[in-house]
């Protein structure tokens, strides 16, 4: 049969096709900016959201714009701060960064000359968050952010005004993946599955030491292309015998599919430790599987009964129209003890202008709220998180704390 | 034996790519213009198939019919209120079809949010036969993509509907003096080819949690395909889907698995240097 003959036509498609490619236009939505928390006015203070809120890292970024909208309206129903005796509320201004590099710089830019943003949360991932970050370092305004590769820009010139909002990830591994290799009965080795991205080879890299100290080294690395769906191919290339789990990262997509697929594989073990807050590749197959560890980067808002927990996951539900939480949504917690901590610090350093003075009151100091959460001289998080692990359809929660350094100021 | 597996693997690939890649085709074929809007088809059959089966607990046939309906009733939207009217213009055409994207895709995130969404397999576990291993579910998407495929081919090949439609594709100005409803023939066109879409997107979501986005990557391997194999020509849309999935396989199995899609893009760059029409496709014919 034949419908159709043109060359032309599929040259043009083949271009056209490559151009979408390139351009991404498939994941750019719609977007604009939104208010939340308190009114505008002389008497309110400016702060900037850059978040994606469409695209693939939105499963990601919707929660912790979330969290941050919850901790804002809190802190204004509590009547604010006060600066010299007079009251101010804060202005939540929230630009969509639509997965976009370029896109999420031009919302920091705009919040920071249009709305004179001087304080600015965002990005939970760092493919728009590390150029973002650098646009920032530039300017003069306190940023907030949780992606990765932050980490690698604190404690450079310039970083002075940039805070991340937990642990590295070698600093969460270093407690993690031992109690969870041991918890799995994992003793061999394992093979490492992530996607081919300049995190995971950090991450894998900072891990190997980890998992070779704990005696069940990497023993496999198998980096697959980013938006992978057809993981048969590559779980075939792991040498079963080797090993005795699977270190596998990080999205949530990911693993469901790592997951189900090495079920169907067969020849795997089926002990899986994961990198990054997703449990519900576990929790799916809790009958099928042999383990699974994740960690939730701050507190198991799904799943803890700690009082605190579960009166942010109340609040957190209602602002954001869930009403079944997961392990994902624990990144709801990323920016929620953060900006009541930066209400402290503005209040005691009695400016939210004065960008130097507000660092120097965030730096080496605390906040207790749901988490306690610490910032080093450099904008380094420590902070305490809980990791889940399922065996036996069994799911066990555990935090893990921190010690408070000493000499930190208390912010409260 | 790994080689054979790899291969195993990639045919049962092609099946999804053969039937998102069919559309494509006749889309094409008929518009003379590509039709981005393809994937969400496929997103809407998917979000449909997963709404049946996971949130109504109802059979994954039932899904699959629900994906097919839903994925032709866009279809038939899309022609009667956009296309249509852009139909003599392939630029504006293909705009249309992006903008279409981005409407669809939000709507998409505004309903479902972005969390990946997971249906429950209707079969489980796989056969091992030799040392290969074939997931039952993969199996059984291969098996109705390849009955799709051959029901198509039998409709363009055996019916008048179908002869209307290479017709029409063929030379349009002579199709419709010879009394072939050109508006028709678009309609069904759409409509056909979004409903072997959402099937597609039903098919993936049964095999692999799906998100608003579900539908770009299927895109761009149908693209492919559609191109390799020659636009409208079914026997080389199944020719090249299976080239597609076998050297995809092979390449992430023995060559690296983080260049998974470049090798579509390697083969497409191949065949149109030595065949610019694709595998199947014959030399040029301008219209007049």
């Amino acid at each position: 049969m034949k419908i159709f003959q043109s060359k032309s036509l599929a040259v043009a498609s083949s271009l056209a096709l490559a151009a979408l490619a390139l351009s991404g236009c498939a994941t750019e939505s719609a977007g604009g900016s939104s208010g939340g928390g308190g009114g505008g006015g002389s008497s309110s203070i400016v702060v900037g959201g850059i978040f994606s809120l469409t695209g693939p890292a939105a499963v990601y970024d919707v929660p912790i714009s979330d969290g941050l909208k919850l901790a804002v309206q809190e802190v204004n129903d509590a009547g604010g701060v006060t600066l010299d005796g007079k009251k101010y509320t804060f202005d939540l201004k929230i630009e969509d960064a639509k997965s976009q590099p370029t896109v999420s710089v031009a919302g920091a830019r705009k919040l920071v000359t249009a709305d004179g943003a001087k304080i600015i949360f965002g990005n939970g991932t760092s493919d728009t968050g590390a150029p973002t970050a650098q646009y920032l370092m530039k300017q003069d305004v306190v940023y907030f952010g949780t992606f990765t590769q932050l980490e690698s820009l604190l404690g450079t010139e310039g970083s002075e005004h940039l805070f991340r909002q937990w642990g590295s990830a070698a600093s969460l591994d270093e407690t993690y993946i031992p109690a969870a290799l041991e918890a799995l009965g994992i003793q061999k080795g394992v093979a490492a599955l992530f996607p081919n991205e300049d995190v995971s080879k950090a991450v894998i890299g900072g891990d190997e030491p980890i998992f070779a100290g704990a005696n069940a080294p990497i023993v496999e690395k198998q980096l697959f292309q980013t938006g992978t769906t057809d993981f048969s191919p590559i779980l075939d290339r792991v040498n079963a015998g080797a090993v005795d789990g699977l270190y596998v990262g990080y999205s949530q997509s990911d693993l469901q599919n790592l997951v189900r697929q090495t079920i169907t594989n067969g020849k795997l073990p089926l002990k899986f430790v994961t990198y990054g807050g997703s449990n519900q590749a576990g929790l799916d197959n809790k009958d099928k599987i042999d383990g699974y560890s994740w960690q939730y980067f701050t507190r198991a808002v799904d799943s803890s009964t700690d009082p605190k927990v579960v009166a942010f996951a109340d609040g957190y539900k209602k602002i954001s129209g869930r009403d079944t939480l997961t392990a994902i949504d624990s990144q709801g917690l990323g920016f929620y003890d953060s900006f009541k901590a930066l209400a402290a610090a503005i209040t005691k350093a009695g400016t939210a202008d004065d960008v130097t003075k507000l660092s120097d009151t965030l730096h080496e100091a605390c906040f207790d709220g749901v988490r306690t959460l610490c910032w080093d001289k450099d904008g380094r998080a420590l902070a305490n998180y809980d990791m889940g692990i399922l065996i036996d359809g069994q799911v066990n929660i555990e935090t893990v704390p921190i010690t408070q350094p000493q000499g930190y100021a208390k912010l409260s | 034996m790994p080689v054979v597996q790899a291969i195993v693997d990639g045919i049962l690939t092609a099946g999804v790519y053969a039937l998102v890649a069919v559309g494509l085709s006749l889309i094409l074929g008929i518009l003379d213009s590509a039709n981005f809007a393809h994937g969400q088809s496929l997103m809407v059959g998917a979000y449909a198939a997963y709404v049946v089966t996971a949130d109504w607990d109802l059979p994954f046939v039932l899904g699959l019919l629900a994906a097919a309906a839903a994925a032709a009733l866009l279809g038939f939207v899309l022609e009667v209120l956009i296309f249509r009217r852009v139909a003599n213009d392939h630029l504006l055409a293909m705009t249309a079809s992006l903008g279409v994207i981005l409407i669809l895709q939000n709507v998409a995130e505004m309903m479902f949010k972005s969390d990946p969404r997971t249906m429950a397999r209707p079969l489980s576990g796989a056969i091992h036969i030799g040392g290969i291993t074939i997931g039952n579910q993969r199996g059984l998407v291969f098996l109705i993509a390849a009955v799709l495929m051959l029901g198509f081919y039998l409709y363009t090949e055996k019916s008048r509907g179908g002869l209307a439609l290479r017709a029409v594709a063929d030379n349009r100005d002579g199709a419709a003096l010879m009394g072939v409803r050109i508006t028709r023939t678009h309609v069904i066109v759409f409509v056909v080819g979004g409903a072997l879409a959402g099937v597609a997107g039903a098919l993936l979501a049964s095999l692999f949690p799906i998100t608003p986005l579900v539908g770009e990557a299927p895109l761009l391997k149908g693209f492919i395909v559609a191109i390799v194999g020659g636009l409208g020509s079914v026997p080389g849309t199944l020719l090249a889907a299976l080239t597609l999935g076998i050297v995809e396989g092979l390449g992430a199995r023995f060559v690296s698995a983080s260049f998974t899609d470049g090798y579509g893009f390697i083969i497409l760059v191949v065949v149109l240097l030595a065949r610019p029409n694709g595998m199947f496709g014959l030399s040029r014919q301008e219209r007049v």
